[in-house]
């Protein structure tokens, strides 16, 4: 029924391509937006004296190049890092045009990264002929770099803080963050007006942790970053983090309410989709899937 | 130069200093050994001062372990490792920020890609400036090579255990201290080559820089536990951060001698044995029973330490 619903509220879709001009939103630290673009994450360039580092890929290698040939306009000949949010294909599998330059992942999202991906690839290959042509001759680049816990960048008067957060929306979220410039990526922790991704498909992938990513945007907010950085949708500050965790709490109690009524997975989903769009109604209605996957993730918890 | 206050606590750096003055030139030289394939070692020679540095190389990229002291000892390593690694991108990593493994850092800058871990970032902020002055009343042949010494921030900051891919070649950071000091670090290459720094010396009685107030960063029992996980691992090839590269078996020596240092000062202390009596009384038997050792002048800042940590 998911991969249906995914299928057929992404078919007719906008090509997946990364797009933006970029933007600087605090100093050396640019976003290419996505443009509300399905399956085009907001990528980040950021920019020191002596080294940049980018922010994931976009999906496949005509995306990768497109955010390569940015990051060097953007970075001239300083050497390069690249780190993705999560390994999800739209943020992390255009890689292979990074080949050549420092890739730095924690353990966990390695991990996942090598234990899932060629299923990923596989799933999204069937989300349509747009998709599928995007991650034609796509190519698995392991990182050179892998850390445990946290790890600071220093890009030359301008540190990065990368922060394993996971199991939250995967096993190996990481938020990208710059202290003294209060600018925060999220990745898909955190959406701008769309519904929370909750990548439950047993029995292929069953880690999304709801609790977890709950508890892991509360420690975000008591950061109080000026800047935060979405997955996908629009920038914002501190207050977007509160607003994703306000929908994950309340899909949580509904979900958990209506249980213990006696109701079904099925009879649930079917009250939560209208209630919860009806409550969010100016965020993107088109993926209603993702309100059902955060119903079955709950209940199975 | 002053002897140490009897009693006191506080065992001054002067009193390692008294009776080591004529340090040779601590200077790295001599051309890179391969120990196994794609990993070298600069032996240190037995000089003071100088550590054994080790040179990685892989497919794709190349890594370099301890710089030796000062500028120009980091400039030739970083000669040695070009020689070998010819263009390929270079790492530079420390088994710990003590001026003789990691004061030849600034060589690197924009060079290799500089990766420390957290203790050894604040070992750096804190303590590092403080031994500038301390090394260079070592003597002139140290104060030499101190000179021009500037302090670079590393590129990579890590907490935790840290892995670097160097193209089939796979290097293990992980962080021990406090153990032997605040900023232990081993470097594992694939399941080979150990570079365990001063964690464990080769024919010389343990450095152990306990000198309080100054530098206190010493924990005994993280330290003997770290040598027994060490130890687990059964690696093969062993590099310390002094002496000749050895195996495993030098690694159950070195435990075994600050085990009977930690017991042999405990018990002595519940005796009511003053610390110097306790210092000296160790020291006389632990120079029999480790009688190849260099060195033994380091023996009572072990006792004192364990006592102090009682």
């Amino acid at each position: 029924v998911t991969d249906q619903a995914t299928t057929a509220s992404l078919g007719e879709a906008a090509p997946p391509l990364v797009n933006g001009v970029p933007e600087e939103v605090a100093d050396g630290v640019f976003v290419i937006a996505d443009g509300r673009v399905p399956l085009v994450p907001n990528i980040g360039v950021i920019v020191g004296e002596h080294a940049a580092l980018v922010v994931d890929t976009g999906m496949g290698p005509r995306n990768g190049e497109t955010v390569r040939r940015i990051a060097t306009e953007l970075a001239g000949d300083r050497p390069l890092f690249l780190t993705l949010t999560h390994f999800h294909p739209e943020h992390g599998y255009g890689a292979q045009a990074f080949r050549d330059v420092t890739i730095v992942y924690n353990r966990a999202q390695r991990d996942e990264f090598r234990a899932k991906a060629s299923g990923y690839l596989d799933t999204f290959k069937e989300l349509g002929d747009h998709v599928a042509r995007e991650l034609e001759g796509v190519e698995f680049v392991d990182p050179q770099i892998v850390y445990d816990g946290s790890c600071d960048l220093d890009l030359g008067g301008k540190v990065v803080r990368l922060r394993t957060w996971g199991a939250a929306h995967s096993l190996g979220d990481q938020v990208v963050h710059l202290p003294a410039e209060r600018v925060m990526f999220c990745g898909d922790l955190v959406e701008n007006r769309f519904f929370p991704i909750f990548p439950f498909f047993p029995p292929y992938d069953v880690d999304v942790d709801g609790d977890k990513w709950i508890e892991t945007l509360e420690e975000l907010e008591r950061l109080a970053p000026a800047v935060v950085v979405p997955g996908h949708g629009e920038l914002s500050d501190a207050s977007l983090i509160a607003i994703n965790r306000k929908y994950l709490e309340l899909l949580r109690s509904e979900t958990a309410r209506l249980a213990a009524e006696g109701n079904d997975a099925d009879t649930i989903i079917g009250t939560l989709i209208p209630q919860l769009l009806g409550q969010h109604s100016d965020w993107d209605p088109s993926e209603p899937w993702r309100i059902a996957t955060g119903v079955q993730s709950f209940l199975a918890r | 130069m002053t002897a140490s206050r009897p009693g006191s606590d506080a065992v001054g750096i002067d009193a390692v200093l008294s009776g080591t003055t004529g340090y040779a030139a601590p200077v790295l030289q001599g051309e890179p050994v391969e120990l196994s394939e794609g990993v070298f070692v600069i032996p240190d020679g037995r000089v003071s001062l100088v550590p054994n540095v080790g040179i990685v190389v892989g497919r794709d990229s190349a890594l370099v372990i301890d710089t030796g002291v000062g500028p120009r000892n980091g400039t030739f390593v970083l000669a040695q490792a070009r020689a070998i690694a010819g263009d390929r991108p270079l790492y530079l990593v420390i088994t710990q920020l003590d001026p003789g493994h990691g004061f030849g850092t600034q060589a690197f800058k924009g060079e290799a890609t500089i990766v420390f871990s957290e203790a050894q970032r604040n070992r750096l902020v804190h303590n590092a400036p403080a031994y500038v002055d301390v090394f260079k009343q070592l003597g002139p042949a140290v104060a030499a090579e101190l000179e021009g010494l500037e302090f670079v921030e590393p590129d990579v900051v890590y907490d935790g255990h840290l892995e670097i891919d160097l193209g089939g070649v796979r290097a293990q950071l992980r962080p021990w201290g406090p153990a032997h000091t605040g900023d232990d670090q081993t470097v594992l290459i694939d399941h080979r080559v150990l570079f365990g720094g001063d964690l464990f010396e080769t024919r010389m009685f343990p450095i152990l820089p306990y000198f309080p107030p100054f530098d206190t960063h010493f924990d005994g029992d993280r330290w003997i536990a770290a040598l027994d996980e060490l130890i687990a691992l059964h690696i093969e090839i062993v590099v310390p951060g002094h002496g000749e590269v050895t195996d495993t078996g030098q690694i159950v020596e070195v435990r075994d001698y600050l085990e009977y240092v930690r017991d042999e000062s405990a018990r002595l202390r519940a005796q009511s044995v003053s610390v110097d009596d306790a210092a000296a009384t160790i020291e006389e038997e632990a120079r029999v029973r480790w009688s190849t050792w260099e060195t033994p002048r380091w023996i009572s800042f072990a006792t004192r330490a364990f006592y102090q940590a009682e």
